[in-house]
This record gives structure tokens, C-alpha cells and sequence, in this order.
């Protein structure tokens, strides 16, 4: 059997849905065992691309597509690229996480909650998964609702604030998105003679210079405020304190790589010289955002709020790193996209255990905790390690390709970013300090234990992610390195663009996608 | 043994702090110590085995392997290799020798700790990081290895991680390493951009075959990297750290903060001296670096009244030496330096621990005298480390600083010679304090209690070393030392060459003055009244209370700005701002208090709406 025969990437956003309706069906005890076994399998089925996925090979790979309002030129259309091929079963983890740290500490609305989760992977992996502009945007915001209610519902007191913030933020950038959508499918018109919202169509278009500009803004507004660059990041903090534990997993995790991900799938290749007249601003954005966010973090005293103002302070190097548009730039990005989403995931999954035993998350009331809970103190450091980039642990390769994209851009612009090196190691061990050593300060001194055998199960996998890809990370580089080279080669502006694209890029056939011109072997 | 197999030398200690480390929770201290023990025990035979080996090879025998591709990058190619030249074998013997006999003398130093097991596999993490770093074939690798070994000293200073004191050293101790690290990062960088490659051979190769690189950038390329080198090795200004780290276990300070790890940045140094053999305006550099911390340790050393911190200063101030060693062009001087201080340093430590523990506790050396009395064994051995120390005639600190003393006037003149053999009667002169504990009258109440046969044994094995490790040093007067001839990595002669005869007068002035400094300082301070420390060479010249004026207050009013008014005011400031600002426009002012954020989604959405029709709109002339 081959692939071709299994819609694979189909199957993947339809598990967890399928499951979404099997737990409503099931009474509140069997819904969370229904939510974990369909975690599960969506996880198992995220890993298999990873295992099918030819090297090497450019282009997008699993490619579906069945045409869904042709009049208009949407379709159904789903693949995969090294760019993608990561996030997903980074997305399946994280999700079976999510609904593993809410086993005991979610109480009411459990299947509603459980719903909620189960959709929001959904519209996830469809992200990473759509090539088609329509259907991107159907998972864009139909994430946002079961998020929306993950932090309004579940969240802690100030929650509708947080709730309201974080949608309006994200819908007020996402508006600009639709609107950039519609002209680029009327681009498509004048050029094709047929609107498209083909995104493989989209890349061979010639967007002309004087739309390139504000169509550039408008995409990337709605991807800034994701990822979040600085200064449209404070709805971050606010979302994180509310969230539920689970839902600041998967924010941090998996919802901030989006805004990455849409300027490599969309600014890049779709407005060449605009994100080469942008870039130095975007970049001087990314460099505040990398010194901004560490100096913001050190002065939190909620451990909830550092790890958030650490996003944006890691993703704003991340930023800096992929707008080098060099090879190291591109390979660091998209490796710490997934080492951040680790390393935070984890991070947000340690603070909710802490929380469940000291119900509290204050740096001056927590401390001690190395003593009590030596194997939870054990994870929090070596999680602390990655997200502070020891080399063997998975953050120095991200921090390592991406100082060297940076480097190989501008020295000086190498320099600046570096500065990340001594930043992040000032409040990561600030806040190790207050939290697992010196002498316990918060007035819940007993009544906990050290980590359970479902903690265990949790975070094990990450820490032992977090060494295979510090050590060897050429598996996974090799993996996503035809990805980074067409991002280059089809975002290289000025006369390449005008003459016959570049190798790797596929001139289509009308109405023909691209991807389904490499038979399958 | 086959050469390939060096890997086995990391790989022993990783497996016993794996081994402790996952399963030793169900085991007795004895079988983790046992574990911990063996596990550094058989590095050591193995190493020895190699050493056998090489010396009856050829003479540039090199054991390398490359164990797996890490990472590429265009033509760039980073692999996870090792390589144990000459070079590294000497760092391997410090490392393992100094550590086997530190492991053994902790079996029973930290016995009844809580943090028994945690200890162990800390210190068996740290001799694999520290093999790692050594054998790295590298940069990269050897940044693994540099990185790791900071965070054992990180987890073993703040190893009491109840005590504040503790943690904030250990915390200290990572950031101000990780500020060198910075450079050692960038020099990484910078070398694999301009070269294309980080692999040490290859570097070596390339630079050999002539200017294909502009000096300028070779010279960055080094003073970066020993930016990292003066963050691990505690040189000036970035040796604060090392004093406060005394908060960690003796052990630890014998072997990570006296014998080892320090000394990674002189060991780096020499590997990249075929780099910095290209680069002789970075020379003049380090050689001052290293002079200003002799001095300035030297003299802080002499102001500080606990015990450890002492010998703390004492190191910072030794590194520095072998700094200047280093700035002259002597790679085998400095690494020979680094050799005997490792024995000797450590011995000092160990023996230190011992005092401490039989006191309860106690490291005041104002509390501290007649100890030769109570503890005959642990004196005799203190002393013979500190006589090292001093550099007295013919022990082992003798012949190393010797020599490198004598590279500076030969290279930078008398003004330097000077200024080194000061230093030089300031370490006499501290010496003379710290040998003031074990000579004179008692001053402290009670009985100090003996320690055992596995605390003496490691003692005087060093003791022994610390009084022979000159001899690889010799012959006296010559560039053509057994050290130096072991390494094959000879000195440049300098531009102009002064008599010999010049030589020995000025050796045999510096041990006279030595010798007649210590003796009466020894006077001085055996007194029952001692001189009181000056304030300002107690707390280091300021410079901790400087550092926390000029970069601490600042950063942290700057963080607390950032936080509170920028983040909260200014930039959400904004966001809510331009909320209450749709909302007005759209005359929605109804119930200011509670329908805020819904009436600005209502005014979002129509405007949504109006915005996507213009676009629709516009966008069909297309």
C-alpha cells in the first residue's frame, strides 16, 4: 500500500475531531481516557510522516487536493516540507501532554474542556498542514475559539480579561491577514486568468512592487503579533498567567511557532523585495525584543510571567535569525521553533506542577524545592539547561545556527544577538534560585510529593527529545535543510525573480497543484 | 589498547554518574562512592595504558577518532571528535590523577552528607566535561566540554543550595563564565566564518601555509577566545567569581577551582597557539592580563583572613603567572606551571579540608595556630604544598615559576621582571600567613580530631608530587626542558637574547629574597598578636562592591523600568488606549465600566467588515 492511498495529512486533522465528538458522547469519567487514547493515536499518526518523509528531496511531500469551491479557487489541499515536518509531532506531544498535566487538576466542565482540546489540535496541525490560503485562515481562526474558551473558562480570576485580550489581538492581526488573502487571490486572476488561493500557485506569481509593500505589512502583522515581536507582545503575558497549565503548553508550543512558521510559508516567497527593504527594521525589532524580553523577565516575580516575557526575548532571535536569509539562519530558526516549544512547553508543564503543590507561583514565596522534590527539581533543571542553551542540550543548536546566520549576515549583528548567551543565563538561574534552592519560603510546607509516575511519563520523552536533538542534530538539519534552501531560492529578490525561477521552484501547470507532478515511488 | 578507543576516557565517568545518578537512589553510600570511585579509577588506568603507549611510539603519536557528524553548514563541518595529542595527555593525567585522589579523599570528606549520591554524580559529570573539553578536536567540542564543566562548578558551588550564600556563588560563578563565554563564543563564530572550518588541525594547517587571512582578523579571532579563557580562568576583571565560589565543598575547590577547570583557559590558549603565533599584538595582551591578576591576586590573597579564600586568591594569582608564561610565547612553560600548580594547589585544598574538618568547621586563620601539634600528618603535607607554593628552592613551584619569571625580562623587559618577581614576595608573604595556622601557639579551644587513612592517603601522595614535579622542568636555565620536549612545542626565542650568566644571578636573587621574605613574615605573623588585614586588600580592591555600582544597580533599575513602566504603561498603555479610542469613535460609551472590551470587539468586527470590503472592492481593478 502506498501512501497515496491513505490520506495521511487528512487523517491527521480528523482524529482528533473524530475524537472531539466520541468524548461528548461518553459520560465524564470515560471522556478524559477517550481524550488521552485519541491524544495518543493523533500523536502516533504525527509521527509517521517523520518516518516516511524522503530526504532531500524539495517540494512538499504527502500532497492532498480536491478541489472545494472551485469558482473561487480553494481547495482542499494539505502538505508537508522540512518545514513542516517537525512542528507536527512537536503539535501531537504536546497535545498528549496538554491532556495528560489536566488528568487531575481540571474538575469542572471536563468534557467540555477535553472538546475544546481536542478541536484546538485540530486546527493546529491544519495550520502547518494547509496549502491553501482559505483553508489556512479555517484553521487560523477556528484555533482561536477552543484557545479563547481554554483561557475564559478554565483560566485563573482575571481570565476574561486575558481571554478578550488574546482574541482581539489575534483577530485584529489576523483581519489584515484575510484582507492580504483576497488581493493576493486577485493577483492570482489577473495573472492566471482564474482567482486562486493556491499557496504553491501563489509563490510563482510576480506580486507587483508597488503591492508588495503593504501586502508584506498586512501579512506580517498578523504573524507578528503570534510569534510575539516586540512591541505587540502583551497580550502574551496576560494569556499565560490565566491559562490553565495545558493551555500555556500549547501556547507557548506550539501557537507562538505560527507566526514563524507564516512568515517563512508566506512573507518570504510571496514578497521578496519587501522583506528585503524590511528586514532591517523587522531584525532591530527582533534584537530589542531579544534584550527587552530577558531584562523584562529578570524583574518578574510571577514565574508564569517570566516564562513569557523568555518567549519573546527566544523568539525574537528566532525572528533575527530567519530574516538573515542565509542557510544557518533558516536551519537555526526553524530547529529552535521546535526547541523552544520544548523547552517552554516543558517549562509551562514544571511551573503547573509547582503550582499544583504550593498554589503558588511567586518567586518570593516559592524556594527549597530541591530538597523536597529532588526528581521534579531534576526535570526543571535540565529544562532550565536547554532553554538556556548548554551545549549537548537541544537549545544550543538552534542558539548556535542562529548566531552563525547572524554572523555570516553582519558580525555586529552576530554580536548583539549573542548577547542572548549572558540574558537568558541571568533570569533562567534567577529563577532557579528562587525556586528550587535556598530555603522554602511559601506557607504550604507539607502535603506534597515529589513528581508522579503520569509527570514522569510527561516529561521524560522531552528531556530525552532534548538530548537527541543536542547531540545529534544532523538528522533532523538534514532533514529540513531542502526546505531552508527553496525558502532562499524563491525569496531571493530582485532580477532572479524575473527570470524563469529557480530550479527547485516548479513552474504549474494550470489548475494543477503543486507536489503532484513528483510521482510517488 | 587501540587507539581509537580514547572515547573510553569520557566515557567511564558519564557512566558512573548515569550509573549513580538513575539508579543509586536504592543503593548504599558505600556503592555509590564504590561506583564513583572505580568509574575515575579506570579512566585513570586507561589513560596510563595510552600514555605507555605514546611514550613508546613514535614521537608524534596522536590517538583521534571522530565519533559522528554534529552539524553542517554550507562547506562548514562540525564533528563530535577527539584527539589526545601530547598536549591533551598532560591535561588527562592533571585531570584524572588529581581527581582520582580527590574522589578517594571525598569517600569520606563528605560522608553523612545529605547530598552524598548528588555529589558524586556531580563530580563524575565534571571529570567526563572536563575530558571532553580536553580531548575536543574542536572548538565546538571543546565548547561542549567548557560549558559543561561550568555547570558542575554551577551545581557544585551552590551544592548547600540552602545557604543563599551558596547559590547566589554558584550564580554568579555561571553568568560571570557565561559573560567569557560570550567571546569564546563569538571567536568561534568569527573562526568558522573566516577559516571554514573549527577543527584544530585544520586551523593549524591553515595557518601554516601562509597569510590567507588578514592579520587583524586572526588577532580578533584570538582575543576573543581569550576573552572565554579569562572567564574560566578567573583572570582580571573577570576573576570574581572565584573567591565567593569557596562557598562550594573542599573537594570541590581542590579539583575544579584549583586543579582543573580553572586552567582550561591556558590549555585553550596553547591549543590555539598556532593561532596565536600568527597574532603576536594579542601576545603583549595576555602576558599583561596575566601580570596585573598575579599582582592584584597576590596582594588580595595577603588581606583575606578565611582560610579558603586565601588559597582562592592564591590561584587566581598563580593562573595569572601562567598567563604571562603564555604571553611570552612559553606554551610548555605555562602548561608546566599549570601542571605543578594543579599538584600543588590542590594538595593545598585537600589538606585545608582536613584542617577545617578537624576544627568543626572552622576557616579563620586568626583562630587558627600549632596545628604541627595536634596534626603532625596533614602539616607536614600543607606545608610541602605551601613551601611548592612559595617557590622555594628545588620544589616543584621552583622550577615552573622560574621559568617564567625569566620569559619576562627576557621578553617584555625589567619594568615587567619587576613587577612579576613582586608578585612573586607577595605570594611568600601570604604564604607565611597561611603557614602562621600550624606553627606558634594554639588559638582556638578544644581538640582538633585526626583524620583517617582515606583523607591522609590521597595527602600525601600529592605531598610527594608537590615536592618531585620539578623534575620534568629541568634541565634548569634552558628552553629545552624533558616537559617541554615531552610536548614538542618549543619557544620562540626572543627578539633579543640576554646572557646567561644574567639568568642564574637574577634565580638566585629571586630565591634569596623569597626565602628571606618568607622567613620574616613567618615572625610577623606566628606572633600572638598579627598584624590586622588591610580593608581594601580584604575585599579585593573593591572591586565586587565597583562591579555592583557600575553593572548590577544599573541593570537591575533598568530591568525593574522596563517592567513596570514601559511594559505596563507605555506599550499596553498603547493597546488599551487605541481599545478606548475605537470605542469612542464608534459612540459606544454606554457602560465605560463594564462593557469596555465588548464594545471594542463590536467596533473591531464592523470595521473588519467595512476594511474587507473596500479591499474586495479595490482589489477587483486589479
Amino acid at each position: 500500500m502506498t501512501t497515496n492511498d491513505v490520506p495521511l495529512l487528512s487523517v491527521l486533522i480528523a482524529l482528533p475531531l473524530a475524537g472531539s465528538v466520541l468524548v461528548l458522547a461518553m459520560d465524564e469519567r470515560r471522556a478524559r481516557a477517550v481524550a488521552l487514547a485519541t491524544a495518543l493515536a493523533t500523536f502516533l499518526a504525527t509521527l509517521a510522516p517523520l518516518f516516511l518523509f524522503r530526504e532531500g528531496e524539495p517540494g512538499f511531500q504527502f500532497v492532498e487536493y480536491r478541489p472545494w469551491v472551485g469558482s473561487l479557487g480553494i481547495a482542499w489541499h494539505l502538505g508537508i516540507d522540512g518545514l513542516s515536518l517537525f512542528l507536527l509531532p512537536l503539535t501531537g506531544f504536546l497535545s498528549l501532554a496538554a491532556v495528560l498535566v489536566s488528568w487531575e487538576s481540571v474538575g469542572r466542565k471536563v468534557k467540555a474542556y477535553f472538546v475544546s482540546f481536542l478541536v484546538l489540535e485540530a486546527g493546529m496541525l491544519g495550520v502547518f498542514l494547509a496549502l491553501d490560503a482559505i483553508l489556512f485562515y479555517v484553521f487560523w481562526e477556528a484555533m482561536l475559539i477552543p484557545m479563547f474558551l481554554i483561557i475564559g473558562i478554565w483560566g485563573s480570576d482575571n481570565r476574561r480579561y486575558a481571554a478578550v485580550k488574546f482574541i482581539l489581538y489575534t483577530v485584529a492581526g489576523s483581519l489584515f491577514l484575510l484582507v492580504g488573502f483576497i488581493v493576493m487571490a486577485f493577483l492570482a486572476q489577473a495573472q492566471g486568468g482564474a482567482p486562486s488561493f493556491d499557496l504553491t500557485r501563489w509563490t510563482a506569481l510576480r506580486v507587483p512592487a508597488s503591492h508588495q509593500r503593504w501586502l508584506f505589512a498586512c501579512f506580517f502583522v498578523a504573524f507578528a503579533v503570534k510569534v510575539p515581536l516586540f512591541p505587540l507582545h502583551t497580550w502574551l503575558p496576560d494569556a499565560h498567567v490565566e491559562a490553565p497549565t495545558a493551555g500555556s503548553v500549547l501556547l507557548a508550543g506550539v501557537l507562538l511557532k505560527m507566526g514563524v512558521y507564516g512568515i517563512l510559508r508566506f512573507c518570504f516567497p510571496l514578497f521578496p523585495e519587501a522583506t528585503a527593504f524590511f528586514t532591517p527594521a523587522v531584525m532591530a525589532l527582533g534584537i530589542v525584543g531579544v534584550v527587552y524580553g530577558a531584562l523584562v523577565a529578570f524583574a518578574q516575580k510571577d514565574l508564569k510571567r517570566l516564562v513569557a516575557y523568555s518567549s519573546v526575548s527566544h523568539m525574537g532571535l528566532i525572528v533575527v535569525g530567519v530574516f538573515c536569509m542565509n542557510l544557518a539562519g533558516l536551519k537555526g530558526g526553524i530547529v529552535q521553533m521546535l526547541n523552544h516549544g520544548l523547552s517552554t512547553g516543558a517549562l509551562f508543564i514544571l511551573v503547573g506542577a509547582l503550582y499544583e503543590r504550593k498554589k503558588t507561583r511567586d518567586l518570593d514565596r516559592l524556594g527549597g524545592l530541591a530538597g523536597r522534590t529532588p526528581v521534579l527539581a531534576t526535570f526543571f533543571v535540565i529544562t532550565m539547561l536547554s532553554s538556556v542553551g548548554l551545549p549537548g542540550l537541544n537549545g544550543f543548536v538552534g542558539e548556535f545556527l542562529l548566531l552563525l546566520g547572524s554572523f555570516r549576515y553582519a558580525w555586529w549583528l552576530g554580536a548583539l544577538a549573542a548577547t542572548s548567551v549572558v540574558l537568558g543565563a541571568l533570569y533562567l538561574l534567577w529563577m532557579t534560585q528562587r525556586v528550587l534552592f535556598e530555603t522554602d519560603r511559601s506557607p504550604e510546607r507539607s502535603g506534597f510529593g515529589d513528581f508522579s509516575l503520569r509527570e514522569k511519563i510527561v516529561m521524560t520523552p522531552i528531556v530525552l527529545a532534548m538530548f537527541f536533538i543536542g547531540l545529534f542534530p544532523a538528522g533532523l538539519t538534514d532533514r529540513l535543510e531542502p526546505a531552508a534552501r527553496q525558502i532562499i531560492a524563491v525569496s531571493a529578490p530582485g532580477p532572479a525573480r524575473e527570470g524563469p525561477p529557480a530550479a527547485d521552484v516548479h513552474i504549474l501547470a494550470e489548475g494543477e497543484p503543486h507536489g503532484l507532478q513528483h510521482p510517488r515511488r | 589498547m587501540p587507539p581509537e578507543s580514547i572515547w573510553i576516557l569520557p566515557a567511564l565517568p558519564a557512566l558512573g554518574a548515569l550509573a549513580n545518578g538513575l539508579l543509586g537512589a536504592a543503593w548504599r553510600d558505600r556503592t555509590v562512592a564504590a561506583v564513583a570511585v572505580g568509574a575515575v579509577g579506570l579512566a585513570l588506568a586507561a589513560a596510563l595504558a595510552l600514555m605507555a603507549e605514546m611514550l613508546t611510539g613514535a614521537d608524534d603519536r596522536i590517538f583521534s577518532v571522530t565519533l559522528w557528524r554534529w552539524l553542517t553548514d554550507g562547506t562548514l563541518r562540525i564533528e563530535a571528535g577527539l584527539v589526545l595529542d601530547r598536549l591533551a595527555m598532560v591535561m588527562v593525567m592533571v585531570v584524572l590523577f588529581v581527581g582520582f585522589l580527590i574522589h578517594l579523599y571525598s569517600v569520606d570528606y563528605m560522608r553523612g552528607d545529605a547530598g552524598y549520591r548528588r555529589f558524586f554524580v556531580c563530580l563524575n559529570l565534571f571529570v567526563f566535561f572536563m575530558l571532553v573539553l580536553v580531548l575536543g578536536d574542536n572548538l565546538v567540542v571543546t565548547f561542549v566540554g567548557w560549558e559543561g564543566v561550568g555547570l558542575c562548578s554551577y551545581l557544585l558551588i551552590g551544592f548547600w543550595y540552602e545557604k543563599t550564600p551558596a547559590s547566589d556563588a554558584g550564580r554568579k560563578a555561571f553568568i560571570v563564565n557565561r559573560i567569557g563565554d560570550f567571546g569564546f563564543l563569538l571567536g568561534i563564530l568569527l573562526a568558522a566564518v573566516t577559516f571554514g572550518t573549527v577543527h584544530y588541525g585544520e586551523l593549524a594547517r591553515l595557518l601554516a601555509a601562509g597569510p590567507t587571512v588578514p592579520g587583524d582578523v586572526v588577532a580578533a579571532v584570538a582575543l576573543l577566545l581569550f576573552m572565554g579563557a579569562m572567564g574560566k580562568s578567573a583572570q582580571f576583571p573577570l576573576h570574581v567569581w572565584l573567591p565567593d565560589a569557596m562557598e562550594g565543598p573542599m573537594p570541590v575547590s581542590a579539583l575544579i577551582h584549583a586543579a582543573t577547570m580553572v586552567n582550561a583557559g591556558v590549555y585553550l590558549m596553547c591549543r590555539m597557539a598556532p593561532l596565536l603565533e600568527r597574532a603576536p599584538a594579542v601576545l603583549p595582551v595576555i602576558a599583561a592580563v596575566g601580570l596585573l591578576t598575579a599582582l592584584y591576586a597576590a596582594l588580595s590573597a595577603l588581606g583575606q583572613r578565611d582560610i579558603k579564600r586565601v588559597l582562592a586568591y592564591s590561584t587566581v594569582s598563580q593562573i595569572g603567572y601562567m598567563f604571562v608564561a603564555l604571553g611570552c610565547g612559553l606554551w610548555a612553560a605555562g602548561m608546566f606551571h599549570l601542571l605543578t600548580h594543579g599538584i600543588f594547589k590542590g594538595l593545598l585544598f585537600l589538606a585545608a579540608g582536613a584542617v577545617i574538618h578537624a576544627l568543626d568547621g572552622e576557616q579563620d586563620l586568626s583562630r587558627m595556630g600549632g596545628l604541627v601539634k595536634d596534626l603532625p600528618a596533614v602539616s607536614v603535607t600543607f606545608i610541602a604544598g605551601l613551601l611548592a607554593l612559595a617557590g622555594i628552592f628545588p620544589l616543584s613551584g621552583f622550577v615552573s615559576k622560574d621559568a617564567i619569571l625569566w620569559g619576562g625580562f627576557e621578553h617584555y623587559g625589567v619594568f615587567f621582571w619587576l613587577a612579576a618577581f613582586g608578585g612573586a614576595l607577595a605570594t611568600a608573604l601570604y604564604s607565611a600567613k597561611l603557614l602562621s595556622a600550624f606553627l606558634g601557639p594554639r588559638r582556638a579551644d578544644g581538640r582538633p580530631h585526626r583524620p583517617g587513612p582515606v583523607i591522609v592517603a590521597p595527602l600525601t601522595v600529592l605531598a610527594v608530587f608537590a615536592l618531585l614535579a620539578g623534575i620534568p622542568g629541568l634541565p634548569l636555565f634552558t628552553r629545552d626542558t624533558f616537559f617541554a620536549r615531552f610536548l614538542g612545542m618549543p619557544a620562540a626565542a626572543p627578539a633579543t637574547a640576554a646572557s646567561h650568566s644574567l639568568e642564574v644571578a637574577l634565580t638566585v636573587l629571586q630565591s634569596m629574597a623569597v626565602l628571606a621574605v618568607l622567613a620574616g613574615a613567618i615572625r610577623i605573623f606566628a606572633r600572638a598578636r598579627r598584624p590586622a588585614d588591610p580593608a581594601v586588600l580584604a575585599s579585593g580592591f573593591g572591586i565586587d562592591r565597583l562591579n555592583d555600582w557600575l553593572f548590577v544597580r544599573p541593570l537591575k533599575a533598568v530591568a525593574r523600568f522596563f517592567a513596570a513602566v514601559v511594559d505596563a504603561r507605555v506599550i499596553d498603555g498603547a493597546v488599551n488606549g487605541l481599545g478606548g479610542l475605537s470605542m469612542a469613535l464608534g459612540r459606544l460609551t454606554a457602560g465605560l465600566q463594564t462593557g469596555q472590551l465588548r464594545h471594542y470587539a463590536v467596533s473591531l468586527i464592523a470595521g473588519a467588515f467595512a476594511l474587507i470590503a473596500l479591499t474586495v472592492f479595490f482589489a477587483g481593478g486589479l
